[in-house]
C-alpha cells in the first residue's frame, strides 16, 4: 500500500476534502457536511519510524558508534618533513618545515621552520 | 573580374570567425526587429478608460510596430550612414511607430498610428544600412574594412549593451541565504527560486519560502513589494481540485520500501507537512476553487492595476495569468510545477538533496542586449498608457463637454507624451541607467551600457566577449561570487579577468563559447512550441511516461521528471534514463531529426544527497554553449560536433585531447572529448604565446596588459572622430605569435614592436623598472606614436544685423 494510501482516511470520501476531528463520535466535513463514524477511522495509524541516531544528528551529540577509521585525537601527530638546517637558536641540525602560499601568487611561498628539541618556530620568505 | 570576385570572397571567409564573436549581441537585436516587438506589444494589458458622467469606455490596446531604417533628415529617403551620426555628434536611429485599435465600447475598433519616436539602431543589424556590406563598402562609407557592429552610435559617442549574468530561466534552484530569515517571524532560510521568463522576455521571480512549521510561502514582486501568499491557496486556486489530490500528488514521491537510498529524495515527513499546508487552507475556510480565488481577488484588487472596478475572481485570473509561473499558460502545468518545487524544497530541507549554487555558471545564463531593450520598452510604453489615461480623465474632470467618443480629442492626448519613449531608450543607452518602478526583475539599475573603446584592438574586441555578474557585488565582501569555479570550464575563461576590483566579476568568454538565440542554424527562427511537442514525441517513443491523465505518480529514486523549459512533461523510469538520455544526443547530431542542435540535455542522476535528480531539457535563447566533439558520434561515423551548455556540461565526461585520461574511473568512461587545449581561453587570452610556460598570474596580467598598450587604432583614422585616440607609427607584426593571431585577422590592428632585448645581469647597470634604450632605434622611430586629441571649438557669429 502506498505511502498516500494508508492515509485516505484523513480525507472525505465524496469531495476529497480535509476532515475535521471535532467530535469523538466522527469526522465531519466542512465542506459537504460527509462524517465518518468513528468506528471506521479506529486501528487507523500514521506510523513514523525514527531512529536514535536520528535524534542525535537532530540533537547535534556524538554518534553511538564510532567507525574504525576515525583516529582518536590523542593518536594523530603530525609528522612534518624535516630539512637539514641548523636552528637559529639551539643550534640542532635538524628541522622541521611546512610551506604555505600567504602572499600572492606571483611570489614564492613562505617556509615555516620548527624545532623540534627546542621548540623554537620561525618563518622565511624566500 | 573573376580574381577581384575570388579575392573578396576570400577575404569574407578571412574575418568569419571574427564576426562570430560579435554575433550574441546582432542576432538578439535582430529578433527584436523581427519578433521580439511585436510579441512585446501583445503582451502589454490593454488599457481601459471610464470617466465620470459618461457611459462611454474607451479601449486601447497596442498591436504591431513599425521600426525604420535610419534616414537622413530633410532627405526623402536618404540613408544614413553610422559615420555621418559619429561625426555629426547625432545618434545612429530609426522611426519608431505603433500601430493601436481605439474601440469605444462595443464599436468598431479604429487604428490610429501613434509615432513614439526614435530607437536606436545596433550596427550591422538588419536595419542598418551597412548589414551584409563586403569590406569595400565598409571602406567606402568611412568604416573599418572589419567593422562587425554590435553596438549604438548616441550623440556621436559608441555605446555597447553589456552582458549580464542572470539567474537560469525557467529552473526551480533551491537556495540557503541568511536574508531569508528576515521575511518574517518561523521563515528559515531556505527557499526555492524560479525565475519564469515569458515569450517577450520579462521575467517575474517566484520564491517558495520553508517555514519552520514546515508549510511554505510563494512569494513574488507587485508594485514594488514582495507578496507571500501561503502555497496552499495557489495549489487550489490553479486548478479544481480536492485536498486529497494535493496530498496524494505531494506525497506520492515517497515510499517506506526505499528508507535512505540512493537517490531518495522524500522523508516520511511529508506527510505532516501536507497536512500542515492543508490545514492552513482549511482554517481560512477556503475550500473550493471558486472561494480560493475571492480570496485571492479581495486582496490583489487595489494592488493590480487596472482591476478597480472588475469582480473578484477576475483579479485572481489576472494575478496568476501575469505573475505566477508565467512561462506556462497552463494552470495545470503551474499546479504540477508548483507541487515538483514544494517537493525539491522539503529535500533540501531534510538533506536528501543539496541546494544549488547561485554562483556556479550551471544555473546562470545571459541578459543580451536586444532582450534588455524589449524589456524595458515595454516599461516604458506600459507606462505611456498609464500616463494617456492619467491625462484624460482629468481632462475629461475639468471640462464637461470632453466626449471619450472624439478620437481627435483622444488622439490629441494620446500623443502628448508619446515622444518620450523613444527617448528613454536612447537616454538608456547613452547613460546606461534603467529608469523604472518596477526594476524589471533586473539585478541593478545602473552600468547596463559602457563606452566601446578603441584604444586598440583588445580592448575593442573583449567589450564584446565580457560577461559581467553585476555591479552589486563590487561592493560587498564576501569572495564567493568571484571564485573561479569548475562550473565555468569552456565558457568562461580562467585566465582573463581584471586583476582589480572587478576580479572574477567581470569574466570573458571563451573564443568557442556562443550564446544561444532566437535563430537556429540556417537562420530562420525557431519555432519552440513546435521544438517542444517533436521533443515530447521523441521522449514518448523513447519511453517516457506523459503527465496529464495521472494524479498519482512516483519520484525519485523509480521514476525521474521530465521538465522542458520548465514544464513537467513527463517521467522516465531510473532504469531507461541513461539510454534515452544518448537517444537525445544522437538526435541532436542529426541535421533533420527535429530536435535542435543547441538543446541542453541536463541529465542529474540520482545520487545521495546530490542535486534533485531529473532530466532537465532546455531550447530557450540566453544560453552558453560551445562545441565538444562526441565520441558517440565519432564511433558511427556521422557529425560528431555537439553543443553542451553548462548545466549538462556538469554531469558529463569529457576528456582533453592531449592528455592521458587523467585518471578518470573506468566506471565512467569518456563519451565527449574537447576539440582544442587552448578552447577553454578567450581571445585575448589565446593571443600569449607560451601560456603553458608561465606563472598563471602573469598570463593573467598579459591579458590586461595587451588591452592597455597604444596599438594601431584604425585603418579608418582619417574618419574617425574620437575625442582621444593612440596610434603607433611604426607597428610590427610579431616575430612570435599563436595561431589565434591569424584566425582572428589582429594583424589588421597590430599593437606593439619587435625588439631585442639584452640582459645586463651586472648590478651596477640596472636600475628597478629602468629600461636603457638604443638611441639609434629610438631616433629611427622606434616606439614612436601620436595621440589625437579633439577640442570643441566655438565660433561666435558676428554679424551687422
Amino acid at each position: 500500500m502506498a505511502f498516500w494510501q494508508a492515509r485516505d482516511f484523513l480525507f472525505c470520501g465524496v469531495c476529497g476534502t480535509l476532515l475535521k476531528f471535532d467530535s469523538v463520535r466522527s469526522a465531519s466535513c466542512p465542506l459537504c457536511g460527509f462524517k465518518r463514524k468513528a468506528k471506521d477511522i479506529e486501528g487507523k495509524e500514521t506510523r513514523y519510524t525514527v531512529t536514535a541516531e536520528d535524534i542525535r544528528r537532530e540533537l547535534k551529540l556524538d554518534p553511538y558508534v564510532i567507525l574504525e577509521t576515525t583516529l582518536k585525537e590523542e593518536d594523530v601527530i603530525v609528522e612534518r618533513a624535516t630539512v637539514n638546517k641548523e636552528c637559529e637558536k639551539c643550534k640542532n641540525p635538524e628541522l622541521q618545515y611546512y610551506t604555505k602560499q600567504l602572499r600572492s601568487a606571483d611570489e614564492g611561498q613562505t617556509v615555516f621552520y620548527k624545532c623540534a628539541n627546542c621548540r623554537h618556530e620561525f618563518n622565511e620568505n624566500q | 573580374m573573376a580574381a577581384g570576385k575570388s579575392s573578396s570572397a576570400s577575404k569574407e571567409d578571412q574575418y568569419a570567425a571574427l564576426r562570430e564573436l560579435y554575433r550574441p549581441h546582432i542576432d538578439s537585436f535582430d529578433y527584436f526587429i523581427d519578433e521580439g516587438l511585436d510579441k512585446m506589444l501583445q503582451s502589454i494589458r490593454p488599457v481601459e478608460i471610464t470617466v465620470p458622467n459618461s457611459p462611454t469606455t474607451l479601449r486601447i490596446s497596442l498591436e504591431k510596430g513599425h521600426l525604420f531604417p535610419p534616414k537622413r533628415d530633410g532627405r526623402l529617403d536618404a540613408p544614413l550612414y553610422p559615420q555621418q551620426c559619429r561625426q555629426a555628434r547625432t545618434t545612429y536611429h530609426g522611426e519608431f511607430k505603433v500601430d493601436t485599435f481605439i474601440q469605444c465600447n462595443d464599436g468598431p475598433a479604429v487604428r490610429q498610428t501613434f509615432n513614439f519616436g526614435y530607437l536606436p539602431i545596433m550596427l550591422m543589424s538588419k536595419l542598418c544600412h551597412l548589414r551584409g556590406a563586403d569590406s569595400e563598402k565598409l571602406i567606402f562609407h568611412g568604416e573599418e574594412a572589419t567593422e562587425m557592429g554590435g553596438y549604438f552610435i548616441c550623440g556621436g559617442m559608441e555605446r555597447l549593451v553589456r552582458i549580464l549574468i542572470l539567474q537560469k530561466r525557467n529552473y526551480p534552484m533551491g537556495l540557503i541565504r541568511g536574508s531569508f530569515v528576515n521575511r518574517g517571524a518561523g521563515y528559515t532560510d531556505k527557499a526555492v527560486i524560479i525565475r519564469c521568463v515569458q515569450d517577450d522576455q520579462s521575467s517575474v521571480t517566484i520564491k517558495l519560502y520553508y517555514l519552520l512549521n514546515g508549510s511554505a510561502r510563494l512569494g513574488f514582486w507587485l508594485g514594488g513589494r514582495e507578496f507571500l501568499l501561503p502555497v496552499g491557496i495557489v495549489l487550489k486556486a490553479l486548478i479544481d481540485t480536492s485536498d486529497r489530490e494535493i496530498f496524494t500528488s505531494l506525497t506520492c514521491c515517497y515510499s517506506d520500501h526505499y528508507e535512505r537510498g540512493k537517490g531518495v529524495v522524500s522523508t516520511q515527513l511529508i506527510g505532516e507537512r501536507a497536512q500542515i499546508i492543508l490545514d492552513e487552507v482549511r482554517d481560512l475556510s477556503l475550500f473550493t476553487r471558486t472561494e480560493c480565488l475571492l480570496h485571492l481577488g479581495k486582496y490583489f484588487r487595489s494592488v493590480m492595476e487596472g482591476f478597480e472596478k472588475d469582480d473578484f475572481e477576475t483579479v485572481a485570473e489576472a494575478v496568476l495569468k501575469d505573475y505566477i509561473f508565467v512561462h506556462l499558460q497552463n494552470n495545470h502545468d503551474k499546479f504540477n510545477l508548483l507541487i515538483f518545487m514544494l517537493q525539491k524544497l522539503y529535500a533540501i530541507v531534510d538533506q536528501t538533496a543539496s541546494p544549488d549554487k547561485a554562483d556556479a555558471l550551471q544555473y546562470q545564463e545571459v541578459l543580451l542586449p536586444g532582450h534588455l531593450i524589449t524589456v524595458f520598452l515595454k516599461d516604458r510604453l506600459q507606462d505611456w498608457l498609464r500616463k494617456s489615461k492619467r491625462l484624460i480623465v482629468e481632462e475629461a474632470t475639468k471640462n464637461k463637454s470632453f466626449d471619450l467618443n472624439d478620437s481627435q480629442e483622444v488622439r490629441k492626448f494620446l500623443s502628448k507624451t508619446s515622444a518620450y519613449v523613444g527617448k528613454a531608450i536612447q537616454s538608456m543607452i547613452k547613460v546606461g541607467k534603467v529608469n523604472s518602478q518596477s526594476g524589471l526583475d533586473l539585478p541593478q539599475r545602473d552600468g547596463m551600457t559602457i563606452h566601446a573603446e578603441r584604444l586598440n584592438f583588445h580592448r575593442y574586441i573583449s567589450h564584446f566577449r565580457s560577461v559581467h555578474r553585476g555591479s552589486s557585488f563590487a561592493k560587498m565582501r564576501t569572495t564567493s561570487v568571484r571564485k573561479l569555479l569548475p562550473e565555468s570550464w569552456g565558457f568562461l575563461c580562467p585566465v582573463h579577468t581584471p586583476d582589480g576590483e572587478p576580479c572574477g566579476l567581470l569574466n570573458h568568454m571563451t573564443s568557442t563559447c556562443r550564446i544561444s538565440s532566437f535563430y537556429n542554424s540556417e537562420g530562420a527562427t525557431k519555432d519552440f512550441q513546435k521544438i517542444k511537442m517533436s521533443l515530447i514525441a521523441r521522449l514518448v517513443g523513447a519511453g517516457m511516461a506523459q503527465l496529464l491523465p495521472r494524479i498519482e505518480r512516483t519520484g525519485p529514486p523509480e521514476v525521474l521528471h521530465v521538465h522542458v523549459d520548465g514544464c513537467i512533461v513527463g517521467s522516465i523510469a531510473s532504469a531507461k534514463i541513461e539510454e534515452v538520455v544518448n537517444h537525445l544526443r544522437s538526435l541532436k547530431l542529426l541535421p533533420h531529426s527535429g530536435i535542435p542542435e543547441d538543446l541542453e540535455v541536463g541529465y542529474v542522476p540520482l545520487s545521495h544527497g546530490g542535486a534533485y535528480p531529473g532530466l532537465y531539457l532546455f531550447t530557450n535563447p540566453a544560453r552558453f554553449l560551445r562545441p565538444v566533439r562526441s565520441l558517440l558520434g565519432l564511433s558511427n561515423g556521422g557529425p560528431n560536433i555537439e553543443l553542451i551548455g553548462p548545466f549538462e556540461q556538469a554531469f558529463m565526461e569529457i576528456r582533453c585531447p592531449d592528455g592521458g585520461d587523467g585518471g578518470r574511473n573506468k566506471l565512467f568512461p569518456a563519451t565527449h572529448e574537447e576539440i582544442h587545449p587552448t578552447a577553454i581561453l578567450s581571445v585575448v587570452a589565446n593571443l600569449t604565446p607560451w601560456s603553458d610556460h608561465n606563472q598563471s598570474p602573469r598570463n593573467m596580467y598579459q591579458c590586461q596588459m595587451a588591452k592597455q598598450t597604444m596599438g594601431f587604432c584604425g585603418q579608418a583614422l582619417k574618419f574617425r572622430t574620437d575625442v582621444k585616440a593612440f596610434h603607433l607609427q611604426t607597428p610590427q607584426t610579431p616575430i612570435v605569435r599563436t595561431a589565434t593571431y591569424s584566425k582572428y585577422c589582429m594583424d589588421e590592428f597590430p599593437s606593439g614592436t619587435n625588439a631585442i632585448v639584452a640582459v645586463l645581469s651586472y648590478t651596477g647597470y640596472d636600475m628597478e623598472d629602468a629600461m636603457i634604450l638604443n638611441k639609434s632605434a629610438v631616433d629611427r622611430g622606434m616606439f614612436r606614436g601620436h595621440i589625437f586629441q579633439v577640442s570643441k571649438c566655438f565660433f561666435p557669429f558676428f554679424g551687422d544685423s
